[in-house]
């Protein structure tokens, strides 16, 4: 087993590495972040897919509290609804939960990869070469330069600037990533997860060698914008000025839905009959299907006054 | 219960995360331990052990004798064999301390451990009135063997991480920045410098006119002691790296790699003495020793071999049970091993048999 990881994982990520900081002037840094950006690149479709059934599952929220209003007395009949449910919206339960799963071995071995190439003592550079490709290229290029910046990449941040990085940038994106929650327990969990999971990590940065924790900053700086590009800042607070790509502004609905008729106003519009949750249209634009389809057809100010401007 | 459900995800990824942290051993930065050998010098085997301690042992059945320091204080990780010379036993600690203890008090001989900028790794060695040692801080430094005074050093390209060898009034050294140096100790300035394509962790052997050691760019490398040109007319090359020092009997150079095999090359031409190399299941990193007309060398996984150095047959296997990186110490017909996990064993190879074993991590 654990050869089968380092054959398909771990040895394949760690001589990219090695490789990438050779042709970047053995920069270890430098390296690091860019096959984080490979890596996160290559499993965009999952985090894509994670992130967009999420999101899918935060609109059905206040149906579901319908439902659990319903038939909540009814363990059966809830389940069956919500399960008529996710099918109406062509949406699996499992859908966040199995991208994450696959994705976590890759996230692993590309941790396990920069710890092994930074081979802090002499022995972890000799457990190096057992996973060495023969490639002059790569035997060449070991023991790697550990100096980047201000950090011995082989050791914690002298300074702690990293930690604050790492927890920063934690923050913000589990900021992001929370969906709110009408439950009073729930969103006092959330709200510590938010906390409990920077601060942690910032904490075991100050321990880890300083490239774990620019491996850190690098994702989590990536997943902030894959985030920001599919769901918007969250609840995260941000400045009017700043513009979110897709997040819709709570109205009240004027009209239920044609299609799922509910009061409330987190109603999104439904899904395609073939079951995906992609935001495909044929023309090839980006629908804003998050809007209550409610508000469609009528005008906006905002649209007006530029045409009339012009 | 949809954000239950969420939820339930996110605390399952951080639960993930925790145990495949714990599973991976990812749990911080890692320290060093140490792989010093031991060094049979008349009735006493010196070491440095795992707990950060200069043990002096008996040879009969390897109870303390003493150790430095006496007390419950540590030198760190040592990963040189200590060097004995005139009563006293020299050894490099990874926190770049050398030190200096004397056989019969049991004390510091120097006022205060020599401090080097980086680790020292290697072996150091006494030549007249001075101590020559390299450290990963890429210095060669001489040091007054009497006051510990620093009297010269020589700035490398690179760390010096392998073991210092001289003959001939040079000091030779392999270096992490691709270079293999051949210093004169009269001069402080190299007499020659080789570039090699890769680091060059181990140390150096010199044999009659020619000095030897090998490569992390897996060439084990002939060159004349004298001018730096290469002896063999092209290095004898591995697929995998070479750290390991080299031992000789004078005709062949006995060295393995970490593709888990262990060669025996002609001294003068680099070609290959056996029909096969010895195969192990594990790198060969520990240098190995010559007793009784045997080779004897350890792969990293604890399992020393006795191989016939005519024929490179195997006639007996020991296993440490454990791994193990030290370099092999040997006296007469008995070698000594030390696994990793600080246990030293000593083996009769006349005998074929394990005459004892202790434990000197505790």
């Amino acid at each position: 087993m654990g050869d089968l990881w380092n054959v398909i994982l771990l040895d394949p990520l760690l001589n990219g590495l090695i490789v990438i900081s050779r042709a970047f002037f053995d920069n270890f840094g430098i390296a690091i972040i860019i096959l984080t950006v490979i890596v996160r690149l290559l499993t965009l479709p999952l985090t894509l897919r994670q992130l967009k059934v999420s999101k899918v599952m935060a609109e059905l929220q206040p149906r579901m509290k319908e439902l659990q209003k319903k038939h909540g007395k009814e363990k059966e009949k809830l389940s069956s609804e919500t399960m008529k449910l996710y099918k109406e919206y062509g949406v699996n339960p499992m859908g966040c939960i199995l991208p994450m799963v696959i994705q976590f071995p890759i996230w692993i071995a590309l941790y396990q990869s920069i710890m092994l190439a930074l081979a802090a003592t002499p022995e972890a550079l000799f457990d190096l070469s057992s996973h060495l490709y023969p490639w002059s290229l790569v035997h060449s290029a070991v023991p790697l330069a550990n100096q980047w910046l201000w950090l011995d990449l082989s050791k914690p941040d002298p300074v702690f600037v990293m930690p604050v990085l790492v927890a920063a940038s934690m923050w913000v994106q589990q900021k992001m990533m929370t969906i709110p929650s009408p439950d009073p327990s729930q969103s006092q969990m959330n709200t510590m997860m938010q906390t409990m999971m920077p601060l942690m990590f910032g904490f075991l940065t100050l321990s880890f060698p300083s490239g774990l924790a620019i491996y850190w900053v690098a994702s989590n700086i990536i997943g902030i914008v894959i985030q920001y590009f599919v769901t918007g800042w969250g609840t995260l607070k941000i400045p009017t000025k700043i513009p979110t790509p897709w997040v819709r502004t709570p109205q009240p609905a004027k009209a239920p839905a044609a299609a799922t008729p509910t009061s409330t106003p987190a109603v999104v519009e439904k899904r395609e009959q073939d079951g995906t949750t992609g935001d495909k249209r044929q023309d090839g634009r980006r629908s804003n299907r998050t809007r209550p389809t409610t508000t469609r057809g009528q005008p906006r100010p905002d649209r007006n006054r530029s045409r009339k401007q012009r | 219960m949809k954000t239950r459900h969420i939820s339930l995800a996110l605390t399952f990824a951080i639960g993930a995360l925790v145990v495949l942290f714990a599973a991976t051993g990812c749990t911080g930065a890692p320290s060093p331990k140490g792989w010093s050998g031991p060094v049979a010098q008349g009735n006493t085997i010196y070491m440095g052990s795992v707990k950060g301690k200069l043990l002096a042992l008996d040879p009969n059945n390897g109870s303390m004798l003493w150790q430095f320091p006496a007390d419950s204080r540590t030198v760190g990780a040592v990963y040189s064999s200590p060097v004995v010379d005139d009563g006293v036993v020299y050894l490099g600690a990874y926190d770049g301390k050398f030190y200096a203890v004397d056989v019969t008090t049991r004390a510091e001989k120097w006022s205060k451990p020599f401090e080097a900028r980086g680790p020292i790794i290697g072996e150091a060695v006494v030549v007249g009135s001075v101590v020559l040692l390299g450290s990963a801080d890429g210095n060669l430094y001489a040091l007054d063997k009497v006051t510990g005074a620093e009297v010269w050093r020589f700035k490398a390209r690179g760390g010096i991480w392998g073991g210092l060898v001289v003959d001939a009034g040079k000091a030779y050294f392999g270096t992490l920045g691709h270079k293999f140096y051949a210093v004169d100790l009269n001069t402080h300035k190299p007499a020659w410098e080789f570039d090699t394509k890769a680091a060059v962790a181990g140390g150096a052997l010199v044999v009659g006119n020619a000095v030897y050691f090998g490569a992390f760019d897996g060439n084990l490398y002939a060159l004349n002691k004298l001018t730096g040109a290469p002896v063999w007319p092209e290095p004898f090359h591995s697929e995998k790296w070479f750290w390991m020092k080299p031992v000789s009997d004078g005709s062949a150079i006995y060295v393995g790699d970490a593709n888990n095999k262990l060669y025996a090359l002609d001294a003068r031409t680099g070609a290959p003495r056996w029909p096969q190399p010895l195969a192990a299941s594990r790198p060969f990193h520990s240098a190995p020793v010559l007793s009784g007309g045997f080779l004897a060398a350890a792969s990293s996984d604890g399992v020393l071999q006795l191989v016939e150095t005519a024929t490179g047959n195997s006639v007996w296997q020991f296993s440490a049970g454990t791994q193990m990186l030290a370099s092999l110490g040997v006296s007469g017909d008995t070698v000594y091993m030390v696994s990793q996990d600080g246990k030293l064993h000593a083996l009769n190879v006349a005998e074929k048999r394990e005459l004892w074993s202790a434990n000197t991590g505790q």
